[in-house]
């Protein structure tokens, strides 16, 4: 239904029908439409900002151009008024001492790849954390035991890799893992707050009026977390 | 040894550990009939234990005066890794009960278990690089000394090891000689299979799965006598390409620059250590024996050198500024083979991998 309805809706599928997808074996080919910020060709790769680079067409933002000065005043008054690196907002806690850091996945966008079976035996299988080798020794964690990691908002399981590259303060979990491949099905995001970037709220909502790839910015690594030896589970 | 000799020179410093070489040749070779637990091609992080677990330590290759040396046949449970599977079927019904999918064993080992865990303290010395591995289709393999049933071969016209799956029996005798554990014991058939340097693709003019799929461009291929070759200028005129543990006296074809841009070291302030450098070049020494101190003087007078000049065949070379440009193939040089050795240059020129070499019209069958 979720198919028919969006063949019905996208223009970007024309002409294709349910029938028709039957016939060739369950898929269909987008339209020239489908892309933005360049054309779609059928016999070369697609590369983006081509409208932009050779048509001079206006980027989707306030100013037409790539934006690195907003002088909107709540931009001023948090300090970012231009791209600004700063302290990450999640708690000071001695209970919580460890930042969790999700960064994008070697192999996958997101989740999609996150179930290969040829993928997954090219890792441990199971979500893995890497967690410093001297912090996760003081803890008695061995390499590939499963650790909790919690705070005040939930928990969830990894597999714990001891490792050198990762902070002393920190903790570093690849991101697209799906929470049915955690254990008790819980995921990475149960101790994620999600905090709404408040600059999100200058003038209205939207990043500045909702432009054309507005996604809801959240703030970067807000979680503070705790790990342990999990106690009675396993990967 | 060989009339000629294939070689491959994987370039350290630009491998990024995607694995897309792994992948590779598992789709073509290896992810079926018995070979699952197989990786032909391994990319593993060292420092690590690497795949099977602690290779290096399990014996085989040569002593100094040319003798076989004891080995350990690897543990499937313990040192390759069981291939675990899913229960795929699980999410397809809906239910969101506890850890609907996981694998059907938990996970104990596999060819990349400590992916960038590497040696050091963060952040000031920590490090680590990625190390691919194939078989080094040797000069002396240690796999084809060990063999007492001289099962396995060596082309004159390359010099690609292969197994002559008519004659082995399965004694293992290879895996406990190949001090690269290169060499692996398929249960379902009971015979030894191992990286074939993908000869279909190499007789028609065809890089290795591995090396044309290389998303970083380290890997050149080509014969090691062809001057003109991409292997040949760095094995033997810049000499910076070295063989792995050559040490082992297998005196391995596939070669490595060794990982020379390493980032310094920090200091308890966390100022930049001017002039150190991360990765300890002991344990560069340790792979690739002591002529990497001249290998890695000339990588760097090369670079200084084509920073200055904007000239330096080497650098250009390794730069490898058009894929096609990092392979010297010839399928013309095969058909040739075929017709000096009377055989069909349409099919694939080494028919004994498939049909045995000792095999007799008629035979076991
Ligand atoms: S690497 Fe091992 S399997 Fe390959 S030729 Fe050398 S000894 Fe034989
Ligand atoms: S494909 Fe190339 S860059 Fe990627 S892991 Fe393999 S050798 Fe390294």
């Amino acid at each position: 239904m979720a198919v028919q309805a969006a063949l019905e809706k996208c223009e970007q599928y024309e002409p294709w029908t349910m029938e028709k997808m039957y016939k060739v074996g369950g898929f269909l080919l987008i339209n020239e439409k489908a892309a933005k910020s360049s054309p779609l060709y059928s016999d070369r790769p697609f590369n983006s900002n081509e409208d932009h680079l050779y048509k001079m067409e206006r980027l989707e933002t306030l100013s037409g151009r790539q934006t690195f000065y907003v002088d909107h005043e709540l931009y001023i008054k948090m300090g970012a008024a231009t791209n600004t690196g700063m302290e990450g907002i999640r708690p000071q806690s001695k209970d919580y001492p460890y930042v969790f850091m999700t960064p994008h996945a070697r192999w996958s966008i997101h989740s999609n790849y996150k179930t290969s079976r040829t993928l997954l035996r090219l890792q441990r299988g199971v979500p893995a954390a890497q967690v410093n080798r001297v912090v996760a020794e003081a803890k008695g964690i061995k390499d590939g035991d499963t650790i909790r990691i919690y705070n005040a908002l939930g928990e969830f399981y990894a597999m714990a890799k001891l490792s050198s590259s990762a902070p002393a303060d920190g903790l570093v979990l690849e991101h697209g893992w799906e929470p049915y491949m955690y254990l008790k099905n819980k995921g990475h995001n149960e101790v994620v707050p999600t905090a709404l970037n408040l600059l999100e709220m200058a003038d209205g909502w939207g990043h500045l009026k909702f432009g054309g790839l507005w996604d809801g910015n959240q703030y970067a690594y807000d979680g503070a977390v705790n790990y342990e030896k999990a106690k009675d589970v396993q990967y | 040894m060989s009339k000629r000799q294939l070689a491959m020179v994987m370039d350290l410093n630009k491998c990024i550990g995607c694995q897309t070489c792994t992948v590779a040749c598992k789709t073509q070779w290896t992810n079926r009939n018995g070979r699952e637990y197989m990786y032909w091609n391994n990319v593993e992080t060292y420092p690590g234990t690497g795949y099977p677990k602690n290779w290096m330590e399990l014996g085989g290759g040569f002593d100094a005066a040319g003798d076989l040396q004891p080995g350990v046949i690897p543990n499937l449970e313990a040192d390759y890794g069981v291939p675990w599977d899913y229960n795929y079927e699980s999410l397809m019904g809906g239910q969101a009960d506890s850890n609907t999918f996981h694998p059907h064993i938990s996970p104990t080992w596999g060819p990349n278990w400590d992916e960038d865990e590497g040696a050091g303290a963060f952040p000031q010395d920590n490090y680590f690089f990625y190390l691919p591995r194939i078989c080094n289709h040797c000069t002396n393999p240690g796999c084809l000394s060990a063999c007492p049933r001289d099962a396995i071969f060596k082309r004159e016209e390359d010099g690609v090891v292969l197994v002559d799956l008519d004659r082995c029996q399965g004694y293992r005798y290879c895996i406990a000689g190949c001090p690269y554990k290169k060499i692996y014991f398929n249960p379902k058939i009971s015979k030894s299979e191992k990286c074939i340097l993908c000869f279909p693709r190499i007789e028609q003019g065809l890089p290795p799965a591995c090396a044309q799929q290389c998303v970083g461009r380290i890997r050149f291929v080509g014969f090691l006598d062809d001057e003109e070759s991409q292997v040949h200028k760095l094995v033997h005129k810049y000499k910076v390409a070295l063989g792995l543990r050559s040490d082992y006296g297998t005196q391995p074809n596939v070669y490595y620059i060794p990982p020379t841009e390493s980032p310094a070291k920090f200091d308890a302030e966390g100022k930049i250590i001017e002039g150190s450098t991360r990765l300890p070049v002991g344990e560069l020494e340790k792979l690739f024996g002591p002529e990497v101190h001249d290998a890695i003087k000339t990588l760097k007078t090369e670079m200084k050198k084509r920073k200055e000049t904007g000239v330096s065949e080497l650098m250009d070379l390794l730069i490898a500024y058009q894929h096609s440009d990092m392979f010297r193939l010839d399928n013309n040089y095969y058909q040739q083979v075929a017709k000096e050795n009377k055989r069909n240059p349409l099919a694939p020129v080494d028919t004994r991998y498939i049909a045995g070499k000792f095999t007799k019209a008629g035979g076991h069958h």
